[in-house]
């Protein structure tokens, strides 16, 4: 009623617009609460550590302690660590393409006996945590003489990994089947399906594979730090952590440090958001 | 050549090999593993510390090559536990707190070799180098360095109210009347240090062994008839009035702003620190301060020092532990001991060298000096690996009963919390 008898003074283009002004405003807002901590962590990064304390907080810090940034790098090889970083990420994305793709592939394109039980006890993985295999895990790669090098940290990619498994598969299961037998009847083989019809068609998927691992390798820090002795080969997230002693903490380096780690991550979600969110709503949709 | 020139030779020949074996064996170079962290600030200088270190022992011992692996603080001791479990600990490391990884057997018994080198910990070292590295009688480490415990006090706040500044000797009685004295809460200033957590009372402060309390046994596997006593339940009693008798303990709200180092804030008048708090305080103090021996309990007591020291240890499963000893025993001697002191990242382990560089005489180090030397104890908080999951929720609830839910009676709460805390060690230590 109160709508109806508004409706002649501003009209229904005017209620749109009061609409998407208010809800535009609330977006605004709740945006800007959830910068905070980002602007905070930016802002510490360019401060000294007397400003950093200081009563009342300076939101803006004046003058700004740019060389904070190249402070990062005198007191820890950051360059070092950002390749090193770099290498593990590339290499884990190739690792999960290729392992991934094909085993996902496996669950839902083929039937073979024990299809399911095969796919319930890949799933079940996903509930042993982390810390229990930390030490087996340490074992075996120490028998085999892969301590302090990247093959830890590289090899498990190429044997999978349940969550993406389940995502991708999820995924190909809602590609018509339709698309496989036409290719098979003009004498498509199995590889050529999956790499002609079902890859190119989950683009979305594998988007998704590259981001989270991308993410996860990006911040881990565990594995590298029980894997590698050689400082040389550290990772960024390991590199951060120096800068958190014991009792001491250098927050405006570690401020400044983690501004710098967070870019990659970022200029990724930039460019990968279309793509990211499309594969996300597609897999809500079908998955 | 004749038949028996040919014997001759290779007799000869035989003999050369194995010497020369021998020989290669003697100069064979061997590379020891060293595990070491950073400290969060200095990261820098702290790291080429330790290849300094390294490269100095090298030249003196040309046929041993140290490996050095430094880690974040925040997980090292889950990379050194990873690595044992895996046989690929290291041979040296460097950590705070080990006793109970000696119980465990992983940490190698260092008292043949200190004697077969005629190392004298008692001449050598401060009384805390000695008190951190024997468990069960025996030597299982070397101290890293030494520092202490006292207090630092804001000269300004003093000088304006015309309060002399503390000397050696106080008391407690004299350091609580000072800080009612200098609290001003109208205008923001406060007497001490915030008190908050359970480190706020009693964990790291000389007052806790000032006032007769030892909360925990030596071997950290009893609370009981330790944390239940009248002499606790006094230091208690202090040091929660300080905040809701007195009132005048710096607000939480403060320490969330400054960290535990809320005397940097310039409202707090005197403030329990150490070694460890000096870098912080020397850079960024924005006010005249000074420091001074944490108060006795009474006139007719001696001072306890609150003192500690990091060790190096060496693994049980070192493949070179005759190379690993050498290391030890450079690191903790007096060359290594005076490379740290001048690259200003650790005070030295033992008197020597502080009285070479002249630190005793220092108006500030030589209060730390003054309390390395007293008699002292190992600190509550690492006498146990379960003490954070055991003990130290005591602390806390009891502040929180006492400020927040205004209980009163004292020797209850710690007869509850004791034997909460005692149920908890029992549980843990099934070894």
């Amino acid at each position: 009623m109160t709508i109806t008898r508004h409706l002649p003074r501003f009209g229904l283009r005017g209620l749109q617009r009061f609409n998407n002004v208010s809800g535009y405003t609330v977006l605004m807002v709740l945006s800007a609460l959830f910068m905070i901590p980002l602007y905070w962590m930016f802002s510490t990064a360019l401060k000294s550590p007397q400003q950093t304390f200081a009563i009342p907080p300076e939101w803006v810090p004046a003058p700004a302690q740019w060389d904070n940034f190249a402070k990062v790098f005198d007191e820890v090889p950051f360059g070092r660590f950002y390749l090193n970083t770099f290498f593990l990420v590339f290499a884990n994305i190739a690792g999960h393409l290729v392992s991934v793709t094909l085993v996902a592939y496996g669950f839902a394109r083929l039937r073979f006996p024990g299809r399911n039980v095969l796919f319930l006890v890949m799933l079940s993985t996903l509930m042993i945590p982390y810390q229990v295999t930390l030490v087996p895990r340490f074992i075996m790669f120490s028998k085999l003489g892969m301590i302090n090098s990247y093959w830890p940290l590289i090899l498990p990619a190429f044997t999978g990994s349940p969550f993406l498994i389940f995502l991708v598969r999820q995924y190909m299961m809602s590609i018509p089947f339709d698309l496989d037998e036409a290719a098979y009847i003009d004498g498509a083989s199995r590889f050529a399906v999956f790499w002609r019809i079902i890859l190119p068609l989950a683009r979305p998927a594998l988007m998704l594979v590259v981001v989270f691992t991308f993410i996860d390798v990006w911040n881990d820090f565990l594995q590298p730090l029980i894997y590698l002795n050689d400082p040389d080969m550290f990772t960024v997230s390991l590199g951060l952590s120096f800068f958190q002693g014991a009792r001491e903490t250098n927050w405006n380096l570690l401020m400044a440090g983690s501004v710098l780690a967070m870019i990659p991550p970022l200029i990724l979600f930039f460019f990968a958001q279309k793509q990211l969110i499309g594969g996300i709503s597609v897999e809500g949709l079908k998955g | 050549m004749k038949k028996h020139t040919w014997i001759v030779f290779l007799v000869i020949a035989a003999l050369l090999v194995p010497l020369g074996a021998i020989q290669a064996q003697d100069d064979e170079v061997v590379t020891i593993t060293w595990w070491s962290t950073e400290r969060g600030r200095d990261t820098a200088a702290t790291r080429d510390l330790h290849f300094q270190l390294a490269r100095a022992f090298e030249e003196a011992n040309p046929n041993i090559r140290v490996a050095i692996s430094l880690f974040p603080s925040r997980a090292f001791n889950t990379r050194v536990a990873t690595a044992i479990a895996g046989n690929e600990g290291p041979d040296v490391w460097t950590t705070y707190y080990a006793a109970d990884v000696a119980q465990q057997g992983f940490l190698e018994d260092l008292t043949p070799y200190m004697e077969a080198s005629g190392v004298n910990p008692a001449e050598s070292w401060f009384p805390i180098g000695q008190l951190r590295t024997v468990y069960d009688g025996r030597y299982y480490g070397v101290p890293r360095e030494a520092s202490a415990g006292f207090i630092a006090y804001n000269k300004d706040i003093f000088d304006a109210a015309g309060v002399p500044y503390p000397e050696a000797g106080w008391t407690v009685a004299e350091y609580r009347a000072i800080a009612n004295q200098l609290t001003d809460r109208e205008n923001d200033q406060y007497g001490v240090g915030a008190i908050a957590g359970g480190e706020g009372c009693m964990l790291w402060s000389p007052f806790s062994f000032n006032l007769g309390a030892d909360v925990i046994s030596p071997d950290g596997r009893d609370v009981a008839g330790y944390l239940d006593t009248p002499e606790a339940a006094e230091a208690f009693r202090f040091c929660l009035e300080l905040v809701t008798e007195d009132q005048v303990a710096a607000p939480a709200e403060l320490q969330d702003q400054y960290g535990e180092l809320v005397f940097l804030s310039g409202k707090v008048a005197m403030q329990s620190i150490s070694n460890w708090e000096l870098p912080a305080l020397n850079e960024q103090a924005e006010f005249e301060w000074g420091v001074v021996a944490p108060p006795r309990y009474d006139e007719n007591s001696e001072g306890i020092a609150w003192t500690d020291a990091y060790a190096h240890y060496m693994w049980t499963g070192s493949r070179h532990k005759e190379a690993a000893w050498a290391f030890l025993d450079w690191l903790a001697g007096p060359e290594a001991q005076r490379m740290a002191a001048e690259a200003g990242i650790w005070p030295p382990n033992g008197p020597g060298v502080w009285q070479e560089l002249g630190w005793d005489q220092d108006p500030i180090l030589g209060v730390a000096y003054a309390e390395l030397v007293k008699e002292t104890r190992v600190a509550n908080y690492l006498r146990s690996q379960y003490f954070w999951d055991c003990v130290y929720p005591a602390f806390d609830n009891v502040r929180v009963r006492w400020i927040q839910n205004g209980e009163r009676d004292l020797e209850s709460m710690l007869a509850e919390e004791t034997a909460n805390a005692q149920f908890c060690l029992d549980d843990s230590y099934d070894f």
